[in-house]
């Protein structure tokens, strides 16, 4: 209920939404992965673009100028209301899908997987995301969450069929593909005495493949291999730099920082530091990211760093092919990618996020790093908000969750004798947590009122109006009938009007706390499981 | 016996004894009469109606203040089945839920929480005047009396927004056609301290710049706008205004919610439920949070006033309702009730030490009234202008179109050309006089009546002033509300946003429900809250708040469990259907077609005429309300 009651604010993603509905409704298949009237081309595989589709339809229905295509940056009323409830409609598979995972759930017991169920619902991440942002994530992760439990009742081509549907929905979630590849093929593949199946595979890779045809297909049908090479391009833009336009909080934004730091210190101390790298560590966080002293990370190594540590993993997985640990494996997959990928989104953050909700209570181990994966994920995700006044809505949001959530599930989980390490580390964690609150105060309130920013003053503004107004005076034939200079001094009242806000300094120094903050819980959080996965 | 019962239980509403392990004789007694007497009283109403014991029916529970639903709590593992059928609600749900997990002690902090979050929630939509230059709306009237006030400092610790300053002794008399202030002096204190708050930062200075009176050269007026349509822009003010209402909101109102919800005797998971119940009424909500007012503080204060006299504090209680007539004029509906409750207390008291009590009263009223008053007092001049623009009177009848009496009865006699203002506001006091005072009266003999016969039993000697309550506490909300109903309903000068007023004191009775009684307050008090809220819908709209009117009533209605069709039998559940079937259809009708060219205001007249019938027919209800209740607090002060 609450939901509907933020659909007052929307972000880039919501344009980017209409546009595509708008391609989708207004041009004929072969033209959807070619327009480029806007600048948020289509860039999610077929089957997204289909349910996009789907939707223009309705959307024709309640305002036919959602669809049009020139009809750039419409966000009337019914626009708003249309695509906002398309959203809480589509959600209704994610609800189906944790319901069903918690109504059939072993272990946990029912009643805790009632609470995380619950509060996979009301995840602040994806009320940041979906409902005040505008993504569709909440019916993504609701099909990964049916191939789970499919993968939990053993009905593996199930399992199978709605991972590759997924796929064809939002190509990000590749970073889970190993875990499900080896899961699969171990477990349906091999039977009981280790021989292996090959018609079992064949059974599989047809279903995949049948899938990727309904997805492809038409386009192939439609234009031929170009349109696939197009949709490709589309799909994975090499051209992008190592951080997104800002940083997501992964191990790529430490080493960031740690390399401005030197570039500063160095120069102090006379270091020849190339131009290029100085211009980057200036300029805060936009563009691509040259480092001065540091190594520059390339695409092929970040993707190598991230394969060896998933290879890992999955060498585990492949000889104790179980539900919990595929789970794992899944999870560790997508917190390794966040934090190693190349330019990752913030957003990736919900893609480890929800399947490591469903573990939560496995054990301390895994209680702990979801306790602050969450907290340092939902925070990453805080500033897509940008306007004040939603700022005490997060807040007390996420609190709130939180402390409902941690509260209760810490009760269900069995805490082992602590010992000594043990012992530090839980208040490590829990001043930690804490930090989060001096952050925030930080971000919130004590850089703005160190550095800005400053409106200009209205007497600045009267000044410039009255200047205006003199100039409009000597010049004669502005004046109007009763003496004034409406022209005039109403082109300056606007510009005073755009201008009232100046920039303060040091801009992008709560963003870049945020993340690197962010950045240390997740890695911690990804060491501890990493560590309880590959020894316990 | 009655009445150092009375005292024990201050006379509330919906006591709950503890579950006493000193086992005072007093209790004892109680307990052991109230229990054959509430056996008896189910055992009679389950033949009736299937076991629900959940709600006295609405006479006598002056009577049920005694009932120890404490006990029904207690027997309840065995029966819980039966009585929650009726009275389950997500809200209950979710309290046991905390309950059984162990979280009883984070009760207060999540229902704080959650009432913040929903209002600011609300508050991300649009406001009064959001971008409507030159007078744009409450919010920069608000705005404007902020920067008014706070521009008399002078303080080199202070940020200086604009080169104006207007001396206290101006205030009221400053640029009357712009937002002149004409509310009394502690909206302007207040306004005073937020304006200095907002003059500590850089960053917030420039919110409270203070516009250039009308008289100056308009290219100054211009440059002003331009900043104010920058800051519009950029919404960090809003931001900050919303935020000064909530952390109002969450001083007075807030507070004086859960202590009345604890005063009355509920704890823990009732207290949650009945707190959040108020907390998140909806009506308040849409017109602080989202329309922008500061209404929370006024109805705040005149809480605190009740829960004042509930500890026999009577002499704060007039002050803190003091403050709240000096935060807003409005409060002024409820003096009615409030007087007659402590002139009713003198009265119960009786002889000398009654006498002394009005005197100390009396006292400290006009003492607060003059130190509220007192940087206006000399010269007169200065309180008599004042005066005059807190209580225009040379203002109409009626304003806008607001649901009540005149505006009803407008739609068939054109009341305005037949006779002049001056007659018609003497008309609205002479109606608005018999309105109220039979319950003043009512409330005044009851106490009397109460008074002297406890002291003809002898339990209630005359220097035994120190504790107990009289009766007519327990009537109080009932009387506020009858009081400010009669004035929403008569009186002269009304806006639609004054229905909060009246729907204070009955939304504050719904808790009873978790206490296990008054089922029928409960039920009206939702039917006239809906209404209420629906009466507000063309000022909601005009404000661009739609969508929050929808999700906030829907959602209000859904959590506190509310089905209409599901309530029992009785005039006010066909009543409820058929007003809101009218109201869906007047919200249809609207939706789908444009009202006649000669007739542009159709839809707000059908809706303000619909609203003021269901309004006058809770106050009909309420009279008699009070008259049961108060015939049975006389009664029970017999024996």
């Amino acid at each position: 209920m609450l939901k509907l009651t933020r659909s007052s604010s929307h972000s880039t993603d919501f344009e980017v939404h209409r546009n595509w509905l708008a391609i989708t409704y207004s041009l004929p298949l072969s033209q959807w992965y070619f327009d480029t009237t806007s600048e948020w081309t289509l860039d999610y595989p077929p089957f997204f673009a289909y349910f996009e589709r789907v939707l223009s339809v309705f959307a024709f229905i309640v305002d036919p100028k959602i669809v049009q295509l020139d009809n750039l940056g419409y966000d009337a009323w019914s626009a708003v209301a249309f695509q906002r409830t398309t959203v809480l409609v589509s959600e209704l598979v994610l609800a189906s899908a944790v319901f069903q995972w918690a109504r059939r759930s072993q272990k946990p017991d029912y009643p805790t997987a009632f609470i995380i169920a619950v509060s996979l619902l009301f995840h602040p991440g994806l009320m940041i995301v979906d409902h005040i942002h505008f993504q569709y994530n909440g019916f993504l992760l609701g099909i990964l969450l049916w191939s789970i439990v499919a993968a939990r009742e053993n009905n593996l081509y199930l399992c199978a069929a709605l991972f590759a549907t997924l796929l064809n929905f939002k190509h990000i979630f590749i970073y889970l593909a190993p875990p499900y590849f080896v899961f699969l093929l171990r477990r349906h593949c091999y039977n009981k005495s280790g021989a292996f199946q090959l018609d079992r595979l064949v059974e599989l890779g047809a279903i995949v493949l049948s899938i990727v045809a309904i997805s492809f297909g038409p386009f192939l049908l439609a234009g031929g291999p170009s349109q696939i090479v197009q949709i490709f391009t589309r799909l994975f833009p090499f051209q992008r730099g190592l951080n997104h336009a800002y940083w997501a909080a992964n191990v790529w934004a430490l080493v960031s920082a740690v390399d401005r730091v030197l570039v500063k210190y160095l120069v102090t101390r006379g270091w020849p530091i190339s131009a290029e790298a100085l211009s980057s560590a200036s300029r805060g966080l936009v563009g691509e990211t040259t480092f001065g002293v540091l190594p520059n990370i390339t695409p092929g190594l970040t993707f190598s760093i991230t394969l060896g540590f998933i290879l890992i993993f999955l060498a585990k997985l492949w000889f104790d092919p179980t539900y919990k640990r595929f789970l794992d494996s899944v999870v560790l997959s997508a917190m390794t990618s966040f934090l190693w990928g190349w330019h990752v989104h913030e957003k990736a953050v919900l893609l480890f996020l929800v399947p490591l909700s469903l573990t939560a209570v496995e054990d301390e181990d895994h209680l702990r790093a979801y306790i602050i994966a969450s907290a340092a994920g939902v925070y990453s995700l805080f500033p897509l908000l940008i306007k004040p006044i939603e700022t005490p809505i997060k807040i007390i949001f996420t609190v709130l969750w939180c402390s409902l959530v941690f509260g209760s599930l810490r009760k269900v989980v069995y805490r082992p004798n602590p010992s000594l390490i043990s012992f530090l580390v839980g208040y490590a964690e829990l001043a930690y947590l804490a930090g989060f609150f001096v952050l925030q105060f930080y971000v919130g309130f004590l850089h703005d009122a160190l550095f800005g920013p400053l409106y200009a003053m209205p007497d600045f503004a009267a000044q410039a109006v009255a200047a205006a107004g003199a100039q409009c005076v000597q010049n004669a034939t502005d004046v109007l009938a009763d003496g004034s200079c409406t022209g005039i001094v109403d082109a300056v009242v606007g510009e005073v009007a755009s201008n009232i806000l100046v920039e303060g300094k040091y801009e992008f120094l709560p963003l870049m706390l945020t993340s690197l903050y962010c950045a240390l819980g997740i890695v911690w959080a990804w060491l501890r499981l990493s560590w309880a996965y590959l020894v316990r | 016996m009655g009445t150092p019962l009375n005292r024990q239980g201050g006379g509330g509403a919906f006591v709950v004894p503890k579950p006493s392990k000193t086992i005072d004789r007093r209790w004892a007694v109680l307990d052991a009469a109230a229990l054959a007497s509430r056996s008896a009283k189910s055992s009679r109403r389950s033949d009736r109606d299937g076991g629900d014991e959940s709600a006295s029916e609405s006479g006598a529970s002056a009577l049920s203040n005694f009932l120890p639903p404490g006990g029904r709590a207690k027997a309840a593992p065995g029966t819980t089945a039966t009585p929650r059928d009726l009275t389950s609600s997500p809200l209950r749900t979710w309290a046991r839920w905390m309950r059984n997990s162990g979280k009883s002690s984070w009760f207060i902090p999540v229902l704080v929480a959650v009432a913040l979050l929903v209002k600011f929630a609300v508050g991300l939509g649009g406001y009064s005047g959001l971008g409507a230059p030159p007078l744009r709306g409450d919010l920069e009237a608000q705005r404007h009396w902020l920067s008014l006030t706070s521009s008399s400092l002078k303080s080199t610790r202070l940020h200086q927004p604009s080169s104006y300053s207007v001396s206290y002794d101006r205030w009221y008399d400053h640029d009357r056609s712009y937002w002149g202030l004409d509310y009394p002096p502690l909206t302007a204190y207040h306004s005073l301290l937020l304006g200095a708050l907002a003059r500590l930062s850089s960053t917030t200075a420039p919110f409270v710049a203070l516009r250039p009176e009308s008289t100056s050269p308009a290219h100054h007026v211009s440059a002003w706008n331009a900043a104010m349509v920058g800051l519009e822009r950029a919404g960090a003010m809003k931001s900050w205004m919303r935020a000064s209402v909530v952390w109002g909101d969450l001083l007075v109102w807030i507070t004086a919610v859960v202590t009345f919800c604890r005063i009355r005797g509920l704890t823990g998971l009732s207290q949650a439920v009945a707190a959040l119940t108020v907390l998140l009424q909806p009506a308040l909500i849409l017109v602080d949070n989202g329309h922008f007012q500061y209404n929370s503080i006024m109805l705040g204060l005149t809480l605190w006033s009740v829960n004042l006299f509930h500890g026999g504090h009577d002499l704060l209680g007039a002050v803190a309702f003091v403050l709240s007539l000096g935060f807003k004029q409005m409060a002024l509906y409820y003096s009615p009730a409030i007087f007659a409750y402590l002139l009713g207390k003198c009265l119960w008291i009786g002889g000398r030490p009654g006498m002394a009590l009005l005197i100390r009263i009396g006292t400290a009223t006009v003492a607060s009234f003059a130190l509220l008053f007192a940087p206006f007092l000399f010269p007169p001049s200065l309180l008599l202008q004042a005066i005059n623009r807190i209580f225009p009177f040379a203002r109409g009848l009626f304003e806008d179109k607001v649901a009540n009496v005149w505006c009803a009865l407008n739609v068939a006699v054109k009341l305005r050309d037949l006779a002049s203002v001056g007659v018609l506001a003497k008309l609205a006091l002479f109606a608005t006089l018999c309105a109220v005072l039979p319950s003043v009266i009512g409330m005044l003999w009851v106490s009397h009546e109460a008074g002297r016969r406890s002291r003809a039993s002898g339990t209630n000697t005359p220097d035994d002033t120190s504790v107990g309550n009289p009766p007519t506490l327990a009537l109080l909300p009932h009387a506020l509300f009858v009081s400010a109903m009669a004035f929403f309903l008569f009186s002269f000068q009304v806006h639609e946003k004054s229905i909060l007023l009246p729907l204070m004191p009955l939304t504050i009775l719904m808790g009873g429900r978790e206490a296990g009684f008054g089922r029928l307050d409960w039920e009206w008090a939702v039917l006239l809250n809906n209404i209420g809220v629906f009466s507000m819908w063309p000022l909601l709209k005009r404000d661009g708040v739609g969508l929050q009117y929808i999700v906030v009533l829907a959602a209000w209605n859904a959590v506190i469990g509310y089905n209409p069709f599901k309530l029992r039998r009785s005039f006010v559940k066909y009543l409820s259907l058929a007003s809101y079937a009218v109201a869906f259809l007047i919200h249809a009708l609207e939706l789908v077609a444009a009202p006649p060219a000669h007739l542009p205001d159709l839809f707000v007249v059908l809706n303000l005429t619909v609203s003021a019938g269901v309004f006058a027919l809770g106050f009909l209800w309420a009279s008699k309300r009070l008259v049961q209740e108060g015939w049975a607090a006389v009664g029970n002060a017999q024996f």
